[in-house]
């Protein structure tokens, strides 16, 4: 098998699956990485790799391109016979994964939930109609190129006596085909949202952007994580990017996720479908949001909101 | 050109209780969600700088009415690839078709896609046309600008927003941030049924499918396994109720 991650806590969460499987199939596993120290290939070692190739680049990671990182890995699944590739469902990584299987000339499984090795077949299962079913898919073994949704596994652990090999790659890169101008980091949430254990997301129920304050406070006063669905992060802007929570967002599953004014889309379900408790408020008594809550009130969030902080203010004083 | 999938309205489709199964035989077709911002950008780049915007969709025949809608917002013409309906070909065919159908058209500048479809969000479009054309890809573009034969392109990952530049030909793949799909008047829909739809079969395109290396098994609906309890009352008994059952939970800390 062969994995790669431009990221890597999403590599590990890779390792997990893939180790589980290499020792069920007889297979090994291989790990590319790109102008790595030794110290780090170990650790991927450490964490369930047997190889770990490392691409000798004056690039860094971030700033290869997925045309470039597919190029490196048709070559090595060539070379060294590869049966699956695993990356990540994310953005650059399912387009390394497709441009991947294109040069192979094979389908590909994008966004997958989990995987199975049954008789040479791939069974995998993903998102079908938005999230509101799951298919069951087949990939054959030529390789199988899968990508696997963030935190879907828990990223493996290291044993520190694990061994594996540490191969340096030659690789002629072909030239990039984008000129990138400007790189901007994202400015980061407070917490990232996927590590939030209490989250609160607001969806178009909100009249303007200054009513967020409501879903801020109680927010606040819970200790948890304010996030939202993609109409307000990316349509109108009134969140950042990285607190969306969706389909092609964030994937979190927090002990209690409140959801206020959100009405359900299952774009947005299939980010929040793993929280431990589900509330939600909004005006609209058939909201589909009530489906997938444990606790649910038909009200007005520009009511509810406000005394729902304030009974938990009393509480926390007392 | 413009790629546009048209399937089921997904916010439609029921389960079916004793199968868990989706429910699709009454379910109206309709242009994918992000196709329709493909096609408005399309249509946004053809006021700028000229030039004619043609669709391709491929899809069973029963599916092709909904095309009439991006031809009304401004597509010139449209082509619907049909295929057998008991053929579901996969992302690498159909990236195959829509490739063999792109040498029948000639010249192309731009090719803008969905950045995944409604149904099934494979994402694989944009990526396999940019490898089959060896032309490159901007794939998740914001914001799109055309001068002397380059393009510059915003887009968002999930950690950093990227400036970049590519030459033409390019294909770019789009979300819904990109733009608001518009909604033609009545005088466009009408003068849209005057534009010209050729229907050509794969066969015409001189595309064998073989048999596909992924497929689908089966679809189901997964149990929801929320509890669905109402909290009735005004704002504060909710509240009250509310917060005394999650103490119960233990979610709070």
């Amino acid at each position: 098998m062969l994995l790669f991650s431009e990221k890597t806590d999403l590599l590990y969460e890779l390792l997990s699956l893939a180790r589980s499987l290499a020792d069920k199939n007889g297979w090994t596993v291989e790990a590319l990485t790109i102008a790595q120290s030794s110290a780090e290939s170990n650790e991927i070692i450490a964490r369930g790799a047997d190889t770990v190739l490392n691409l000798q680049s004056a690039s860094s990671v971030g700033s290869l391109q997925p045309q470039q990182v597919a190029a490196v890995l048709e070559h090595i699944t060539q070379s060294d016979h590869i049966v699956m590739v695993l990356l990540a469902a994310t953005k650059e990584g399912n387009e390394i994964a497709t441009r991947l299987a294109q040069k192979l000339g094979i389908g590909c499984a994008t966004g997958c939930l989990e995987v199975q090795v049954q008789d040479k077949t791939v069974l995998a299962w993903r998102p079908y109609y938005g999230g509101k079913f799951v298919g069951k898919v087949s990939t054959k073994l030529l390789p199988a190129v899968i990508t696997i949704q963030p935190r879907k596994f828990n990223p493996s652990l290291p044993s520190p006596d694990r061994a594996g090999k540490r191969v340096t790659l030659e690789f002629k890169l072909p030239p990039p085909h984008l000129e990138i101008i400007r790189v901007e980091r994202k400015a980061k949430s407070a917490m990232e949202l996927e590590k939030a254990e209490i989250i609160v997301s607001a969806g178009r129920g909100f009249k303007k952007k200054e009513d967020l304050e409501l879903v801020e406070e109680l927010a606040e006063t819970l200790g948890g994580t304010v996030a939202g669905t993609r109409p307000l992060t990316e349509d109108m802007n009134w969140l950042p990017t990285d607190s969306q929570v969706g389909l092609s967002g964030k994937k979190v599953k927090p002990r209690l996720y409140i959801a206020c004014g959100v009405s359900g889309q299952i774009q947005h379900i299939i980010g929040m479908r793993d929280s431990k408790v589900v509330v939600s408020i909004n005006i609209d008594p058939n909201a589909s949001i009530f489906d997938e809550s444990d606790y649910y009130i038909v009200g007005d969030l520009y009511k509810v909101l406000p005394a729902l902080t304030k009974v938990l203010k009393e509480i926390i004083t007392k | 050109m413009v790629c546009v999938k048209i399937t089921f309205d997904i916010t439609l489709i029921d389960v079916d209780e004793q199968s868990r199964a989706p429910l699709l035989k009454d379910v109206p077709f309709k242009i994918s969600d992000f196709d329709l911002n493909a096609v408005e950008e399309a249509v946004r780049l053809k006021e700028r700088h000229g030039g004619k915007v043609t669709s391709v969709s491929v899809g069973p025949v029963e599916r092709k009415d909904p095309i009439k809608r991006a031809l009304a917002m401004g597509v010139d013409e449209a082509y619907f690839i049909t295929v057998n309906e008991t053929l579901n070909p996969d992302s690498s065919q159909l990236a195959q078709i829509l490739h063999a159908f792109l040498r029948t058209l000639g010249s192309y500048d731009v090719i803008i896609c969905g950045e995944g479809s409604v149904d099934e969000y494979n994402s694989q479009i944009g990526p396999r046309l940019s490898e089959l054309l060896a032309i490159p890809l901007i794939a998740h573009a914001s914001k799109i600008e055309i001068s002397d034969r380059t393009v510059s392109a915003q887009r968002s990952l999930e950690e950093v927003k990227q400036s970049l530049r590519s030459t033409l030909p390019v294909v770019l793949t789009v979300g819904s941030e990109i733009n608001e799909p518009r909604f033609p008047t009545l005088l466009q829909i009408m003068s849209a049924s005057k534009k010209p739809t050729s229907v050509i079969s794969t066969e015409e395109l001189g595309v064998r499918l073989e048999e596909p290396t992924f497929s689908i098994l089966e679809v189901l609906s997964p149990d929801s396994r929320r509890r669905r309890i109402k909290i009735e009352g005004d704002p504060k008994a909710a509240a009250r109720k509310l917060v005394a059952n999650l103490v119960q939970e233990g979610v709070l800390s």
